[in-house]
């Protein structure tokens, strides 16, 4: 007698196929002979990266996407943090109505966000389009994602703990430094994670916003056009994608050994 | 003022309120805590207790009065320029520290060298028995040590008062026990005045010099625990402090130094004169502890004694005393009544058994309703 597969597996399985398969055939194209992304392979080679390597401008791109993302990342975490620290420890009148607004870059189309920010900048402050204004845009972008993720981690922690510390003498600098940022940095770390990724991964916004330097995403488009080249995207993809997962994974460990180590009051 | 014999208090409360917008958690709070006091805050939860407690730490401002801890006003003083120091109720030892970095955590802000500080740490982590785990993580700790370490903690600073938010109340009963003669041994030790917040009643009967009573975000009485077992000033603080029994009756007149009442299955019943006034005609409690109750249960002897008749509606047996409910015929109100059990064969009454009740009348008391 055959054993049934289990309708749940049999569904798990496809349902992961539909997500990740897709992705699954950018390394595997990137290593083919031929320049056109189609069955069958034509044979295995690393050729395409050492010509990705060598592909001057595309570096170039990538390392503007990385240095605007670090910068991103660092300074949408820096501002979020004392708005995040205001809306958990105090209450503000009409801080609902506060945080809904700084939410609100989460839910315009960014394409709306563009074309307004592109409005400003050239019209209204008259500064000429560079990655710096690209870098602007996705801090504008990231901050809604900084706020969650810092929010979701302060209220995660009994507020007496910073009650406790004012008492025993410390000044509230004092006590952010040693017992809220301490105890916030999983959050920290999550939100510099999550807002580099954000800014990019961002397409809108830096087509948008770019000057005579591109981020990777607006380079990577503009590539489109010339089929032998296509080889190169995909073995860059691939090895961000391969980046990404690490990142991922790294971050949930994180996370992971924070939350086991978390609670102050029970046990 | 030299004249003045009695010396300074630590804490000074005058007119203290405390609102949350239109809810008033405190109010109109004045008295006074003497140095080196183990005074109680006792009350429900939503009493105010914590509240009071937490302006006195500086953690609340307080919406209007004034505060005067070792004669110095504390408006616009922040928690961490105070002499107080505070013991919480979640303990909020920090995670991620160890026991040790925890109880010197307050020692980086007084003006001490290191060698001092750690001689204090020291000392701190030996007075709460502790020694040896001071490497330990918070997360290894169990219940108990969590609040030693929160004890010396906010003990290490040496405040002129040490403030303390239920910190019995997660430990099981009998760890809570222990810590209780710990506490109370602990701060005969190191006299620091100890204000203890609690809900629990008998915890403050044991500990306290003095307890503050509290309901509604205001003081109903302060007194010695003997003082607030014996004589509760209203019917609040009668029922909330252990049982009573509470008879509605009328006043009838004064002879002297005790009022007769009518108290109506009860009959006439006299009770001596406390600090209130009643006026003839006024509806008042009449007030019993259960153990002032004589609770006679052979008739054949006592036939001629006199006393109030009735019928055990129920027993608990209790080992050294048992706990009687009686319906007194022609009442409405079953009463309690504790009874030892020194002396008796053992026994147990059947229930609906009558009974014959009495009391001295200098047992019982007259309380507004």
């Amino acid at each position: 007698m055959t054993r049934r597969p289990d309708p749940l597996l049999v569904y798990a399985v496809l349902f992961m196929a539909f997500l990740y398969g897709p992705m699954l055939l950018m390394p595997l194209f990137s290593l083919n002979v031929s320049n056109f992304a189609t069955f069958p392979l034509k044979g295995l080679t690393t050729r395409h990266y050492v010509e990705m390597a060598q592909n001057s401008s595309m570096m170039a791109a990538l390392w503007n996407s990385v240095t605007v993302g670090l910068f991103v990342s660092g300074v949408a975490t820096l501002l979020a943090m004392p708005a995040a620290l205001g809306l958990t420890r105090h209450r503000v009148p009409g801080g609902g109505a506060i945080l809904s607004f700084m939410m609100l870059p989460l839910v315009v189309p960014s394409i709306v966000l563009a074309v307004a920010l592109l409005v400003i900048i050239l019209k209204v402050l008259g500064i000429e389009l560079s990655l710096r204004t690209v870098a602007a845009g996705h801090v504008m972008l990231c901050i809604p994602f900084a706020m969650s993720v810092l929010m979701s981690r302060l209220e995660g922690f009994d507020k007496s703990l910073e009650e406790a510390s004012r008492d025993l003498g410390a000044s509230g600098f004092s006590t952010f430094c040693r017992v809220t940022l301490p105890l916030a940095t999983p959050g920290v770390i999550s939100s510099l994670l999550l807002c580099f990724i954000v800014s990019f991964d961002e397409f809108v916004i830096s087509f948008f916003l770019t000057g005579t330097e591109s981020t990777l995403p607006v380079f990577l488009f503009s590539q489109l056009r010339f089929p032998n080249r296509l080889p190169g995207t995909l073995a860059l993809g691939s090895l961000i994608l391969i980046g990404s997962a690490v990142l991922v994974v790294l971050a949930e460990t994180l996370r992971n050994r924070s939350v086991a180590s978390r609670n102050p009051g029970d046990l | 003022m030299p004249t003045d014999p009695a010396p300074a208090p630590i804490i000074s409360m005058r007119q203290i309120t405390k609102s949350f917008g239109t809810f008033t958690a405190v109010q109109d709070i004045s008295f006074d805590i003497a140095r080196g006091e183990f005074f109680s805050l006792l009350g429900a939860s939503g009493c105010g207790k914590t509240t009071l407690l937490r302006i006195l730490a500086g953690i609340e401002q307080p919406s209007s009065g004034t505060l005067l801890i070792d004669g110095q006003s504390m408006v616009g003083i922040p928690a961490n320029k105070r002499p107080t120091n505070m013991v919480f109720q979640s303990y909020a030892i920090f995670p991620h520290l160890s026991v040790r970095e925890n109880v010197g955590y307050g020692l980086t802000y007084l003006n001490i060298s290191r060698a001092e500080a750690n001689s204090r740490t020291d000392q701190a982590i030996e007075l709460v028995k502790l020694s040896g785990l001071d490497q330990r993580g918070a997360n290894q700790l169990s219940g108990g040590q969590r609040q030693r370490v929160a004890l010396a903690r906010a003990l290490v600073c040496r405040p002129k008062v040490l403030l303390l938010d239920e910190p019995l109340s997660a430990l099981d009963k009998k760890l809570r026990e222990e810590m209780q003669v710990e506490l109370r041994a602990l701060q005969r030790t190191v006299g620091v005045t100890f204000v203890f917040v609690t809900h629990d009643q008998e915890e403050a009967l044991t500990l306290s010099d003095r307890v503050a009573v509290m309901s509604g975000g205001k003081v109903l009485q302060i007194d010695t625990p003997d003082g607030l077992y014996q004589r509760p000033n209203c019917r609040e603080v009668a029922s909330f402090i252990g049982t009573m029994n509470l008879f509605p009756a009328t006043v009838l007149g004064q002879s002297g130094a005790s009022l007769s009442l009518d108290a109506g299955p009860l009959g006439k019943r006299s009770a001596p004169i406390g600090q209130e006034s009643f006026s003839i005609g006024q509806s008042v409690s009449l007030a019993l502890r259960p153990e002032r109750m004589r609770v006679n249960l052979n008739l054949s002897l006592s036939q001629d004694q006199g006393g109030l008749k009735g019928q055990i509606l129920s027993v608990a047996y209790l080992g050294d005393r048992s706990h009687y409910l009686i319906r007194i015929d022609g009442s409405e109100l079953p009463v309690t009544a504790f009874r030892s059990n020194a002396g008796t064969d053992g026994t147990a009454p059947a229930i609906g058994a009558p009974v014959h009740l009495d009391w001295d009348p200098s047992a019982s008391l007259v309380l507004a309703r």
